[in-house]
């Protein structure tokens, strides 16, 4: 993802990642003036020209693939606590193990 | 150097008449479309700024700023085929005063599994002159698009 500015006076429309459709690949479109988060390729040769010409800015970038950001935008898990972590079985136990005399 | 992308492949569409210009390319894909046939050319077409000058009695310089652009008029010059659904929409949408929105696919995908640069405008069809000629010519027909929006471009992937 990347925070995309756009400098011109009139709406720009990006290639997104994603299927195309009906030969057709996703689009966003940012006003002038406006700030967009995009998931674009900001490796391509557009997006870079565009830069260089001074039609857009990349405001901010969050170097990360879809894999790791899947997992930044998981639900967080629950706290682990002292007495949590007391009631928590070892991983390496079968779920009878814990209750052998 | 890179191959050069041949004309050869591209297509052009035309859509029903709009009141305003579509917010953006997602609004423009969700038109109907309708291919016109048998196109043999496109002109030129884009946004071309007027330049705005003035020269002042100290300097004896001319100075320039950028005025208003204007994306100018697209020639469509086709083979004339009268049971064209496509050139016959331009027939009769040269018969209004209606802008209509239309779209111009080019043949220059970056892979195999990409999808080729599209081009939206929408303008007024200003004219549809036929030209019959002599003997050993076909008959074209151009049409003239007035553009009258900003060229909405979705890249190759």
């Amino acid at each position: 993802m990347a925070l995309i500015n756009n400098l011109t006076s009139q709406g720009v429309d990006l290639v997104v990642r994603g299927e195309a459709k009906d030969g057709v690949p996703p689009t966003e479109h940012i006003g002038p003036g406006q700030t967009r988060d995009l998931d674009v390729d900001l490796e391509s040769k557009r997006i870079k020209g565009m830069v260089i010409g001074g039609a857009i800015d990349i405001v901010d970038q969050t170097p990360i693939g879809p894999a790791a950001r899947e997992t930044i935008l998981s639900p967080a898990q629950p706290r682990r606590t002292a007495s949590s972590m007391a009631t928590e079985k070892p991983s390496n136990q079968t779920p009878d193990e814990g209750t052998k005399q | 150097m890179s191959t050069p992308v041949g004309a050869s492949g591209t297509k052009v569409y035309i859509s029903t008449s709009v009141t305003a210009e579509p917010a953006d390319a997602v609004a423009y894909a969700a038109l109907s479309w309708t291919e016109v046939g048998d196109v043999e050319s496109l002109g030129d077409y884009g946004d071309e700024a007027a330049i705005l000058s003035a020269t002042t009695l100290q300097d004896e310089r001319t100075f320039k700023a950028k005025g208003p652009r204007d994306a100018g008029t697209l020639a469509i010059t086709v083979l004339d085929r009268p049971d064209d659904t496509g050139q016959i929409a331009l027939i009769a949408a040269e018969a209004t005063k209606f802008n209509y929105p239309f779209k111009v696919v080019l043949p220059n995908r970056l892979t195999t599994g990409g999808t080729d640069q599209i081009e939206y405008l929408i303008g007024l069809v200003a004219s549809k002159r036929l030209n019959v000629a002599d003997a050993s010519n076909i008959i074209r027909r151009t049409f003239n698009v007035a553009i009258n929006s900003k060229v909405t471009t979705v890249a190759a992937t």
